[in-house]
């Protein structure tokens, strides 16, 4: 069920996770005026996730899936902009990178015995890098075309 | 044989000159090779053969017939700087359109050059923003989030420091991950934060290997496999390091009983 309050947590997560990003796009000392697109890039991405998330999507197609939808923006920015897609690409998985991930692995390898959980932690941490990484290659590789639709081509 | 080294007037100077600036400031491999070609062919020169890999530029030129350069620079990708990426990218696109000639384009690149890096102050405030951030759309509470702001102002600090003394970057990692560790732990335990996974999760996203990650998956997709084989090691070492950081700090601490 779609509620109004879950749709307003949403909004909320939209909000902080931009803002999050855009305070990253600082750190990477991006040019000024390219900073809140690209904190609203990661906004997107980790919404898309959290969506699917609920719709019962497992972590690493969520990843995939928000991994997609982020690259796609991002590239659309960057003939927008005419900036390169890596500023918006970057802050964009923050997000989706799985700190959890490695914290949970890192935890487990050194205070849990059973080197199987540790193991399957490890795995998991990599499913989600691998599935980021070919959802960003998928779009990168796609043909430009697909991008500046309309626009003219710089 | 005629001046070599008319540097006001050289296209290839002003070629290799972008195309290490580019690398320096962390843009992928097929960009500085792609920018490299247009400028150097936006002034027709004669010939030139480039090189590129994470971090070197290995590159050679015939310019007016006779003067001849060749460049072999190693670079060190310490620093990232997206603001001169994205300067060199307008720079190469208006020498492409003809918009300026060689000494000119050479005196805007010895400007980007000079564009300066976010104070550090401002960085530590969007450290620890962000970590506060991430923090709460893991699912921490508000509580959470304030002393992951905390970390993440600390953590920022730190970084800056070592880069000052030139730290070796594992060891940066694994301590700064380490310090997140021990932080989180102290606050919780005094009653600041519920959720210590939240909290770490959050501090630690300012350690995660994003740009290293997007890069190597750029230079693969690129057909780039050893630039990228490179970045790539450089993520998962990095990934490696966060978890030994937090794990040897928990340990340490259940050894002491502290948790």
């Amino acid at each position: 069920m779609i509620t109004v309050s879950l749709i307003f947590q949403w909004i909320i997560a939209f909000i902080v996770s931009s803002i999050a990003s855009c305070a990253f796009a600082v750190i990477f000392h991006s040019p000024r005026n390219q900073i809140i697109p690209a904190g609203i890039v990661g906004g997107v991405g980790w919404v898309v996730y959290i969506i699917l998330g609920y719709f019962g999507i497992g972590v690493v197609w969520s990843s995939f899936y928000a991994t997609l939808t982020l690259a796609y923006f991002a590239r659309t920015l960057s003939f927008v902009r005419k900036c390169p897609a890596t500023v918006f690409l970057v802050t964009g998985i923050f997000p989706l990178v799985p700190g959890l991930g490695i914290y949970n692995t890192g935890y487990s390898l050194f205070m849990n015995s059973n080197s199987g959980t540790t193991l399957h932690l490890g795995l998991q941490t990599v499913e989600v890098a691998v599935a980021i990484a070919l959802g960003m290659g998928l779009v990168l590789t796609l043909p430009g075309v697909l991008f500046y639709k309309g626009k003219k081509k710089t | 044989m005629e001046k070599i080294n008319n540097s006001e007037e050289s296209a290839l100077e002003l070629t290799f000159l972008m195309g290490t600036l580019l690398l320096e400031n962390g843009a992928e491999v097929s960009r500085v090779m792609d920018t490299m070609e247009r400028v150097a062919k936006a002034y027709k020169v004669d010939q030139v053969g480039i090189y590129v890999i994470t971090n070197g530029v290995f590159a050679n030129g015939i310019e007016n017939g006779v003067s001849k350069h060749t460049v072999i620079t190693y670079v060190k990708n310490s620093s990232i700087h997206f603001g001169r990426i994205c300067a060199l990218n307008q720079l190469s696109r208006e020498i492409c359109a003809g918009k300026h000639s060689i000494s000119e384009a050479m005196e805007i690149a010895k400007e980007i050059n000079n564009i300066p890096y976010t104070p550090d102050w401002l960085l530590a405030l969007a450290s620890g923003v962000g970590c506060a951030g991430f923090c709460f759309i893991f699912g921490g509470t508000l509580i959470d989030s304030i002393v992951s702001f905390v970390i993440g102002v600390a953590v920022q600090m730190f970084l800056t420091m070592a880069d000052r003394h030139a730290m070796a970057k594992i060891f940066q990692n694994i301590l700064s991950s380490s310090i997140c560790a021990i932080m989180a732990l102290a606050f919780t335990k005094f009653g600041f934060g519920q959720n210590i996974e939240m909290i770490i999760a959050g501090a630690v996203i300012r350690l995660v290997p994003g740009v290293s990650l997007t890069t190597a998956i750029r230079d693969f997709f690129n057909s780039d496999y050893l630039s990228g084989t490179i970045r790539l090691i450089d993520a998962s070492l990095v990934g490696c390091c966060i978890a030994i950081g937090v794990g040897v700090v928990f340990m340490l601490a259940s050894k002491l009983a502290f948790i």
